[in-house]
């Protein structure tokens, strides 16, 4: 990976408005009781560590149109608990094992209390908004909650569908339901809803928000394929989750689409009856039989080259939606971060 | 807190509706400091009046007639919640511990189309959430005017006009630019203008004497509103005119249009209506007139309307129509007698159109008794009130006017009442029965409480029957000894009977119960095998109106089912109520087959409805001209019923009722009838309030709001709380 | 006869309601339709509408993720649309209020419509009326077609800084004319810069002339393309 001025920058900013969000984040999570039944385990995943990608961008982009800090944090707050809050679901239903190097939440819990706290984080994601809304006044806040109103539904929406297919044993997927999922499940939550948040709050409302939704899109799915791809072939140090994880829980990824449509009949079938069992049932030899597979027809090339064409896509949005705004921190941060989401490690 | 120092002041309430229960629930709030010891004194076996409901074989829920609640029903909200949050019950025991647990947003209204020719087509009104919740506390306290909801009104002109157009995919013809132009901004001229200025505007806009585009009549909208805000200085006349110049457009613009399309016909009935409003405030002058809307409450509604321009198209209309089935204003209970004062009812309008919170209709997951009675009786209970059910007041006494110092107010001395059954044990009554967890009323008295219960069992005693009179004792209570205050809060029917001295004595009481009248109500529940959608209604869930038949009005209530533990469980819960033509007065307690009578008389109407005109909202339910009987799920009567029941004898395992004791009428508000009422602030007997959405409470219109912000005001009168100010609504145009 | 001892009631201030607060209220919540053709004009810098999908060799990840992105955006719009028509009543779902706010978004052409109508309205009487005539607008044309540009701008906006929206016909779905660049001159005129594409068809083209900074409109541009054949 070669080391660019645009992925230092990202680097910096994502470090310091992450620090500026966690430290923020303590107002919300404090150390009262029930502790090890609730405010520990609630605090776990957002102090644990993380990219902290999605309330940067929401600070970013406040900032380009001229909002201080302190406008912008509680929106970036809400957001940051509000995915740790899916995070905590995701690895209940998703049967995961690690999470950031260390054992999911419901493996150190229980899913009874991990549970609970993740109901917990998502409830409370409203809080900072709430309380921001002498600041912000009460119109713009109602806008904000209009907003995360429908982020929720399209992330449950693109869940739903992640995990029906996983259930009904779907393999026969196009690439174009991956991404309608991909930009219903992630996009919102990851990309779209920070970008349209940091926009609200620096004054932007209402028209602009759909070419928001067009960068979002493109900027989540290629940082959601280069998730994917980690999970295959990323130095497991870095990565957090453990590796092929996607493989054991019969995640539907590009990859994984990819092969059902370039194996031939018989292959298929052995794909089908892998992925028909729970998680428990599978073997590791199925795995790997899976993962070599993917190796003979290229499937990993073939992610990667899609989302080098997303990101490319997202520099392009970026261009229409800021081209004509002054240069910065802020606006260098969001431009270099297309680059930035297929080349990390 | 410490209790207030002097002896408490005893205050004896009559009645448990909705009105007497607010007036009991506000003496005895914590910030009254225990000053008032109140006593409720109500006939038979349960609290609610006209607002009560019982539980009935198979734990089914019986009420009234059809209980839903307005999202503006801000002081019945209010009460309702902090009585709810006074009991603090714990959700994860209690089912109903909560707000949201006991009520839900019903948003959906459908209303028959009665001139459809083919066939039902069903308009459905969607009424978007409104902000918040109603009984949310509002710092600082809303303040309303006619001008502002005129501006509204407006406003929503244009929307309808906006969606027609769009609807049709109008493209807009470019308007001829005048001679002379130059560039101003609207949204300032709204602070900056002189009268003088907007009437020049105005006046051009008059003269192009036609406004050629949709954009055009939307453009004069706007200025209209501007001058609505400040309608005290324009003078009517270039008011009518913009308001005349904007009907012609909308009408040329929508007549073409409407001719295809049923929806843009309603689009038009409605512009057609509120620009008739508009035009009858700026003509009467209401903005500015001292007495709001009640300025025009000697007019009848549509006719008022039609004075103002509307069509008798959109007075004919399906939707208007509806707007009198809801409070069933009907004289006499008469279907062909719609007749509802037209200030009450614009005012009824405004306030249920423009100022619902969270959703326009708000229905309840329980019986109302079990909603709203049970979580009052508790908290009352808890807050040391006693109750003596079984009390039919009969008579009121007021004192020997030479007994009052000169120039002071005559005061009530005693008060008599036939007691209807005594318990066993001598201590109080215990009203409620326990179902899963929550305490609900049942539909008749528990009977081994009662001492010789189980002969009036036999016997049949039906204690909230006008005409069974028979009672085991008599008691009278003293003025000094047993109270102090009164609060009279039966339904006005009662009044000529219990307070026929008052009636005597003072000649607004006379003219009160004269002017101010009442209807009968019919209504009856089914308990069905299958859901609305398989008997032919199309549509989700809805309350529906308008249908053309003797039950008008129609309420899904399948909500309920959980709450119920029928043999078989039902697939759907229907509700339908209407008015019951009666002739004016009911006839004396010694016609004791009157209600019988009644009763059966209304089964007819079932019947009959159920065989021929059913198939309006219920295409499959009545083939060839009979009610598919076989639908009803049978063996729930009274009596355990008759499972093998054939054709309309199922019918007796349903559920109906025929309202026709004085007290369980409906109050109306006829033209001219509004100014008879008499408020409960009015001082003229010293120790004596009333309560009741019979009395002048500020919203007139019989319905759960007035009857409680009646009772606040009740209690504000022996009190001096909660401040009228407080009363949301009751200062309001 | 003894007077017998008994609490009285307390006397009341008023026994009615007060049925008209003298002054009329003005509600924050209403807001007019001028003032969303201001957010709107505001928020019209971003060009909606159909962008261009990468041409030439587009790689076929941005090619799927366009049609993608696409069919999700059009398929909320006709949801949306369809959610306007078929509610009865109260048009589209939001608080009534906003109701009209809402509904007046859309369409440039529209508001441009309204815009036309307030042009045609005289100043209030209170506005200051410093010169009889508004700053001086010089216009810089290139066309090949007979072309006929008139600008209406409101006074007192020297030294400001406006823009002009793309300017369009009647027809929403036809291309726009594209937006005119609009410069300040030293003396405090403006200069609007405009270039007519050869292939434009005839007929008029109109846009908003909106303040940089509160994004208010302050005039219009009209532009008749091929004005001999049309009667003014």
């Amino acid at each position: 990976m070669t080391v660019t001025r645009g992925g230092i920058l990202v680097r910096e900013l994502l470090d310091e408005y992450g620090a500026l969000t966690r430290s923020a984040l303590r107002r919300w999570l404090p150390q009262q009781q029930p502790r090890s039944y609730l405010y520990d385990l609630a605090a776990d995943y957002p102090f644990r560590g993380g990219r902290m990608m999605r309330p940067s961008i929401c600070i970013a982009t406040a900032k380009i149109f001229g909002a201080a800090n302190d406008d912008v944090l509680p929106a970036a707050c809400g957001i940051e608990l509000l995915h740790n809050a899916l995070l905590i679901h995701d690895d209940i239903e998703d049967e995961s094992q690690e999470r950031r190097g260390r054992p999911t939440l419901q493996r150190l819990a229980g899913a009874p209390l991990a549970i609970n706290a993740g109901d917990f984080l998502a409830f409370l994601s409203l809080r900072p908004l709430l309380q921001a809304r002498e600041r912000l006044g009460a119109r713009m806040v109602l806008r904000m909650f209009e907003e995360l109103d429908r982020m929720a539904q399209e992330t449950a929406e693109g869940q739903a569908l992640d995990l029906g297919w996983r259930r009904d044993n779907l393999i026969q997927l196009r690439e174009t339901d991956y991404l309608e999922m991909v930009l219903k499940k992630t996009c919102w939550l990851a990309t779209i809803l920070p970008l349209r948040l940091g926009a609200l709050v620096g004054g932007r409302d209402p028209l602009d928000l759909e070419h928001f939704v067009r960068f979002g899109f493109f900027l989540g799915a290629a940082f959601q394929i280069q998730d994917d791809l980690l999970n295959l072939v990323g130095d497991h140090q870095h990565y957090g989750k453990e590796l092929s994880g996607d493989l054991w829980e019969g995640k539907r990824t590009l990859m994984l689409i990819r092969l059902f449509e370039r194996a031939n009949p018989d292959e298929r079938e052995r794909i089908r009856e892998v992925l028909a069992p729970p998680r428990e049932q599978r073997t590791s030899a199925s795995v790997q039989w899976l993962r070599k597979l993917m190796d003979v027809y290229g499937c990993i090339e073939y992610a990667r080259a899609l989302a080098h064409g997303l990101a490319g896509a997202a520099v392009h949005e970026f261009e229409l939606l800021f081209g004509d705004l002054p240069d910065g921190r802020d606006l260098h941060f969001l431009e270099s971060l297309p680059r930035w989401v297929i080349e990390r490690a | 807190m410490t209790p207030a120092p002097d002896p408490p002041i005893e205050v004896a309430i009559i009645g448990s509706g909705c009105a007497a229960v607010s007036a009991a629930f506000e003496l005895t709030r914590p910030e009254q400091r225990g000053r008032y010891r109140v006593t409720i004194y109500q006939e038979g076996w349960r609290f609610g009046g006209k607002g009560a409901s019982g539980r009935g074989p198979g734990r089914r829920i019986e009420e009234h007639g059809l209980h839903i609640w307005m999202g503006f029903y801000e002081n019945a909200f209010l009460l309702l919640r902090e009585c709810l949050a006074e009991l603090d019950r714990d959700p994860t025991t209690h089912r109903f511990a909560r707000f949201e647990d006991l009520f839900f947003p019903d948003p959906v209204i459908g209303v028959v189309d009665r001139r459809s020719d083919a066939g039902a087509a069903n308009w459905l009104g969607y009424f978007p959430p409104g902000a918040g919740t109603p009984g949310d506390p509002d710092q600082p306290a809303r303040a309303f005017s006619v001008g502002d909801y005129l501006v509204r009104l407006v406003q929503l002109v244009q929307a309808l006009l906006l969606s027609a157009g769009r609807a049709e995919g109008a493209s807009f013809e470019q308007v001829p630019s005048a001679e002379g132009a130059s560039f101003e901004q609207a949204q300032s001229a709204s602070e900056s203008l002189e009268p003088g200025a907007l009437l020049e505007r105005i006046a051009r806009l008059l003269r192009y004497g036609q406004l050629a585009t949709l954009s055009s009549a939307l453009h004069a909208s706007q200025i209209l509103q501007i001058a609505l805000r400040q309608a005290g200085r324009i003078p009517r006349s270039p008011l009518l005119g913009l308001l005349d110049l904007i009907g012609r457009a909308a009408e040329s613009q929508l007549a073409a249009l409407v001719e295809r399309d049923d929806e843009l016909r309603r689009i038009h009935e409605l512009v057609d209506l509120i620009l008739a409003v508009v035009r009858g405030a700026v003509r009467f002058e209401l903005v500015s007139h001292p007495e709001g809307f009640d300025a025009i409450n000697d007019y009848e509604w549509r006719e008022w309307l039609r004075m103002n321009g509307a069509q008798e198209s959109s007075l004919n209309s399906s939707f208007v129509l509806s707007l009198y089935n809801l409070p069933f204003a009907y004289e006499g209970g008469d279907p062909a007698r719609p007749r509802a004062a037209a200030g009450d009812a614009l005012r009824c309008c405004v306030r249920a159109f423009l100022t619902y919170r969270g959703s326009f209709f708000w229905k309840m997951r329980t019986g109302m008794g079990d909603a709203v009675f049970e979580p009052f009786y508790a908290v009352l209970k808890q807050r040391g009130v006693h109750f003596r059910f079984f009390h039919r007041l009969t008579h009121v006494s007021l004192a020997d006017p030479g007994r009052s110092p000169l120039g002071e107010p005559t005061f009530v001395e005693s008060l008599d009442f036939e007691v209807q059954a005594e318990t066993r044990s001598g201590g109080e009554y215990q009203p409620l029965l326990e179902v899963d967890g929550v305490h609900c009323w049942p539909s008749e008295p528990d009977w081994s409480q009662l001492w010789d219960g189980e002969r009036m069992r036999r016997e049949g005693r039906a204690f909230e029957c006008f005409w069974d009179r028979r009672h085991v004792a008599r008691r009278s209570i003293r003025v000094g000894e047993d109270f102090d205050m009164v609060v009279l809060g039966v339904g006005i029917g009662a009044i000529p009977h219990v307070a026929s001295e008052l009636v005597a004595r003072d000649p607004r009481w006379a003219e009160m119960v004269r002017e101010v009248k009442t209807t009968a109500t019919q209504a009856f529940q089914l308990w069905l095998r299958e859901p609305a959608g398989a008997l032919g209604w199309p549509e989700a869930a809805v309350n529906v109106t308008g249908i053309d038949g003797a039950f008008e009005t129609w309420a899904d209530m399948s909500h309920l089912i959980p709450e119920e533990r029928m043999a078989e469980t039902p697939k759907s819960v229907a509700y339908f109520c209407a008015s019951l033509p009666t002739s004016s007065d009911p006839p004396g307690p010694e016609e004791t087959g009157y209600p019988a009578a009644q009763r059966e008389r209304v089964r007819r109407h079932i019947v009959q409805y159920l065989d021929r005109e059913i198939g309006r909202v219920w295409p499959r339910a009545n083939p060839g001209g009979e009610f598919r009987w076989d639908l009803l799920i049978p063996g729930q009567g009274p009596d355990g019923g008759n499972a093998e029941a054939r054709g309309a004898l199922r019918l007796e395992s349903q559920f109906w009722t025929a309202n026709v004791s004085p007290s369980a009428r409906y109050t109306l508000c006829l033209p001219g009838s509004a100014r008879h009422r008499i408020s409960p602030l009015d001082h003229a007997v010293d120790n004596l309030t009333i309560a009741g959405d019979w009395t002048a409470c500020g919203l007139n219109v019989g319905c759960v709001e007035a009857a409680v912000m009646s009772g606040r005001l009740a209690a504000h009168a022996l009190s001096g709380a909660p401040a009228l100010s407080e009363i949301t609504g009751y200062d309001h145009p | 006869m003894a007077e017998i001892e008994r609490p009285r009631r307390p006397v009341p201030s008023r026994t009615g309601p007060i049925r008209n607060i003298r002054c009329l209220a003005t509600p924050e919540e209403a807001r007019h339709p001028s003032s969303e053709a201001e957010e709107e004009a505001r928020g019209e810098q971003g060009e909606p509408g159909e962008p261009e999908a990468p041409v030439g060799t587009a790689p076929a990840g941005a090619t799927l993720g366009y049609r993608v992105i696409e069919d999700y955006l059009r398929q909320g719009q006709e949801s949306a649309r369809k959610l306007a028509k078929g509610l009865a009543g109260f048009g589209a779902g939001g608080s009534l209020p906003e109701l009209s706010e809402r509904l007046l978004r859309d369409g440039l052409v529209w508001m441009e419509t309204v815009a036309k109508l307030w042009a045609s309205l005289d100043p209030p009487e209170g506005a200051p009326e410093a010169t009889t005539a508004g700053p001086e607008v010089r216009v810089k044309l290139a066309s090949r077609a007979l072309a006929e540009v008139q600008v209406e701008l409101r006074p007192g906006r020297e030294g400001r800084e406006l823009g002009v929206h793309p300017l369009r016909g009647t027809d929403p779905t036809a291309p726009t004319l594209g937006a005119p660049a609009m410069g300040r001159r030293e003396d405090g005129g403006f200069e609007l810069c405009l270039r007519i594409p050869d292939a434009l068809a005839p007929g008029r083209y109109s846009g908003i002339i909106f303040d940089r900074d509160d994004g208010s409109v302050q005039g219009t541009v009209e532009v008749r393309v091929d004005a001999e054949s049309e009667t003014a």
